[in-house]
């Protein structure tokens, strides 16, 4: 079976560090690093071995002054550290392009999602299905069980076609059919309402750049 | 037993009201009709009993008693053993109780009577007997071992498919109350008037029976067909169906255990009211949809009438002023929703009709009613009205007189899902103002006409499908577009009001009910 892949869209939150205090500490680690690397290329007086190990220690420091003080979300951090670590000198300024740089959203990927695992119907689940009636026959010619049971599941779809039974339903001539389908009906709109709600304040995040 | 928490003279009273979770504790249509009906009768004494679940749910009275009121008494359904929360104390009684009757095989009237009641569907007198024995102690139903029996077999017989246990406290939750008010000593009284069937209808019956005196039963609405209604939109049914479609047992309840449960429940609210029909001389509904109800359900056709509500039209009128206001002809169309904020009401419906009916015509809209009871639904209105960018013309107002509130409207609107007979209704076509109402309970008769006399008037306003905001909306437009045609469907509510809908004649069917024992069909109503 193909897995099903679920394009999700990635919106970064607004960044709230402080650009003075960023600078310092891009300049701190390109300062040690340029110490490194001068160390290596204009030499020292001291044995090679040690001159190694020294510039080793100094590009060392750099990485860990990105990685303790540097405030932001784990993610970002470790990306510059990783900057810093595997290009001596020029690293600090990459990270520094990575800490004030802002996503705008736009960024799609795909994430695959396993698919869920079913489990198999058992023979009375089975029957229950081959005996089932539709939702419309049960809405209308169902006994009282079967009638809750199809209103219960149309108000689980609320789809299109859920909302047009169901208002077909509000205009019967039953007066507890219409009452039960109108009581469906307001139950999906507070739903939709609520979902309103929730995703709102993510637009208006998103709109705001 | 005598009721709880008695108070005021022992009188003898010519009517005893029997209400459950209404007047005095409740605003509300069947509270304020209460209200009206004892004030209108100032020369008979009421005894009032108000059922309710147990102390402390209700604490404040919102109407003072008329003078008229002779006795008032709660009765609570659900009250613990001992008051205080000291559960030692609690502990100490439950084991006094359980020690006296756990071994007590003796079987009771009361029992026997439960025991038909669940199993059968026909009432007769019998039954009724059975009830009012009385002889069944709430420690010995919790207790005794023929209760336990009792459970056991009606499991077996009734849900042989559901958990035990669930089918234990659930016949427990819903018998018990019946115990303990079967003990209540009845006030005495010439007439016991139910205004509903459940509870409150059977106590009121087996009441009748013990004295020999005459029951009268008004439903403004169907009591058991509610219970169906809030049964189905009980949180533990709901669950147990919406994970029906994975397998059988899931959630708190399994489904076949919900189901069962169900039908019991459902089958004990209607076997209380054919105790109550097969008991009452009289039995009283608003319109012509409720009485046949009431029959479906095991009325007898004979003793079944319809007693409109009326208003007291020259007060009305001596308040409001008779002729409608004509002072928004040429401004937006004044659109008016007078109810409490709560969503049997479904206010929704009525906003998003007023959003449809804006992009066409200019309207002003208010919503006029208590927002206290549900203050959840009333913020989810004012969200919606501010969604739709309608604040300014849609406005929140406390509930206020009449007379500053039918002077300012042109349009009446009634979107609820559920209505005895509006008064609201009859308000506004008294005061000249044409009506879109949701085809529910009496709307339609108050709209269009009850009898072929009463329909020759013409129609007072607009039925509407239930929750359908464009139909709404269209009706309100096509009124708002017309005055003419707001003006005669005016004057046809004046008109039918003042023919069909008189306080004066309401009170007087009661003043012959309440005195003449069973309805005579020439007393006329």
């Amino acid at each position: 079976m193909i897995a099903a892949a679920q394009r999700i869209r990635l919106i970064a939150p607004p960044q709230r560090e402080e650009h003075p205090r960023v600078a310092l500490l891009v300049a701190a680690c390109a300062a040690v690093d340029a110490v490194a690397a001068g160390m290596l290329m204009l030499g020292t007086p001291l044995p090679l071995w040690l001159e190694g190990l020294a510039a080793a220690a100094c590009h060392g420091t750099a990485v860990l002054l990105f990685s303790c003080f540097a405030q932001t979300r784990p993610s970002r951090r470790w990306l510059c550290v990783a900057a810093v670590l595997a290009v001596p000198c020029v690293g600090a300024a990459i990270a520094a392009a990575a800490f004030v740089t802002r996503g705008r959203g736009t960024v799609t990927v795909g994430r695959r999602r396993k698919p869920r695992r079913r489990s198999a119907l058992s023979m009375a689940a089975m029957r229950r299905l081959r005996d089932a009636l539709s939702p419309c026959d049960a809405l209308y010619s169902g006994n009282d069980e079967q009638r809750l049971a199809a209103l219960s599941t149309l108000s689980r779809r609320g789809d299109r076609e859920a909302i047009a039974l169901l208002r077909r339903a509000a205009a019967d001539r039953d007066p507890d059919l219409a009452l039960a389908a109108a009581l469906v009906l307001d139950e999906i709109g507070e739903r939709a309402e609520r979902q309103v709600e929730r995703l709102e304040p993510r637009e208006a995040r998103r709109a705001a750049g | 037993m005598p009721p709880v928490d008695a108070n005021g003279g022992s009188a003898d009273a010519d009517v005893c009201l029997v209400l459950e979770g209404t007047y005095p504790y409740v605003k509300g249509g069947v509270s304020t009709w209460v209200h009206d009906l004892i004030t209108s009768l100032p020369d008979l004494r009421f005894a009032l009993v108000h059922v309710g679940p147990e102390r402390g749910t209700y604490t404040r009275r919102l109407y003072s008693l008329p003078s008229n009121v002779v006795s008032f008494a709660d009765l609570y359904c659900r009250e613990a053993l001992a008051r205080g929360r000291n559960t030692a104390v609690l502990e100490r009684l439950a084991r006094v109780e359980r020690r006296r009757h756990a071994n007590a095989r003796r079987t009771s009237r009361v029992l026997h009577g439960l025991r038909w009641l669940h199993l059968q569907d026909n009432v007769d007198s019998s039954l009724l007997d059975d009830l009012a024995a009385g002889d069944l102690s709430v420690g010995a139903f919790l207790h005794g071992r023929a209760s336990f029996d009792l459970t056991t077999e009606l499991c077996d017989r009734l849900a042989p498919e559901a958990s035990f246990l669930d089918f234990f406290w659930h016949f427990r939750s819903m018998n018990l109350p019946l115990v303990r008010l079967l003990q209540a000593e009845a006030p005495a009284a010439a007439t016991y008037h139910a205004l509903c069937t459940g509870y409150a209808g059977l106590l009121a019956a087996v009441w009748s029976h013990r004295t020999g005196r005459p029951f009268l039963l008004t439903e403004h609405g169907i009591y058991a067909r509610e219970r169906n209604l809030e049964l189905d939109r009980a949180a533990w049914l709901q669950r147990t169906l919406d994970d029906r479609r994975s397998e059988g047992v899931v959630g708190p309840t399994d489904s076949a255990t919900a189901l069962a449960l169900r039908r019991i429940w459902v089958h004990f609210f209607h076997a209380l009211a054919r105790c109550a029909y097969a008991q009452a001389s009289s039995i009283v509904s608003l319109s012509e949809g409720s009485r046949e109800r009431q029959i479906a359900d095991g009325a007898s056709a004979g003793e079944t009438l319809i007693v409109p509500n009326g208003i007291d039209l020259e007060g009305f009128r001596a308040r409001v002023g008779g002729a409608p206001s004509r002072a928004a002809e040429r401004g937006p169309v004044r659109v008016a929703f007078v109810g409490r904020l709560v969503p049997i009401k479904d206010i929704v419906t009525f906003i998003r009709a007023c959003f449809l009916a804006l992009q066409t015509v200019a309207l002003d809209v208010r919503i006029i009613g208590p927002i206290d009871e549900d203050p959840r639904y009333a913020r989810r209105c004012r969200r919606l009205v501010a969604r739709l960018g309608l604040t300014h013309t849609i406005r929140f107002e406390d509930s206020m007189p009449v007379e500053r509130i039918y002077p300012a409207v042109d349009i009446l609107v009634l979107t609820s899902f559920s209505e005895g007979q509006p008064l609201v209704i009859l308000e506004a076509n008294a005061a000249g103002i044409p009506v879109v109402a949701s085809d529910v309970g009496a709307c339609r008769d108050l709209l269009e006409g009850r009898t072929d006399e009463d329909r020759r008037i013409g129609p007072s306003g607009v039925v509407t499908r239930l929750a359908a905001p464009e139909e709404t909306a269209a009706a309100i437009a096509r009124l708002a577009r017309d005055p003419e045609l707001r003006r005669r469907m005016g004057a046809a509510g004046q008109q039918r009001v003042a023919t069909f809908y008189r306080k004066s004649a309401t009170v007087e069917t009661y003043r012959t009910l309440y005195t003449a024992g069973a309805w005579q069909a020439s007393a006329g109503a």
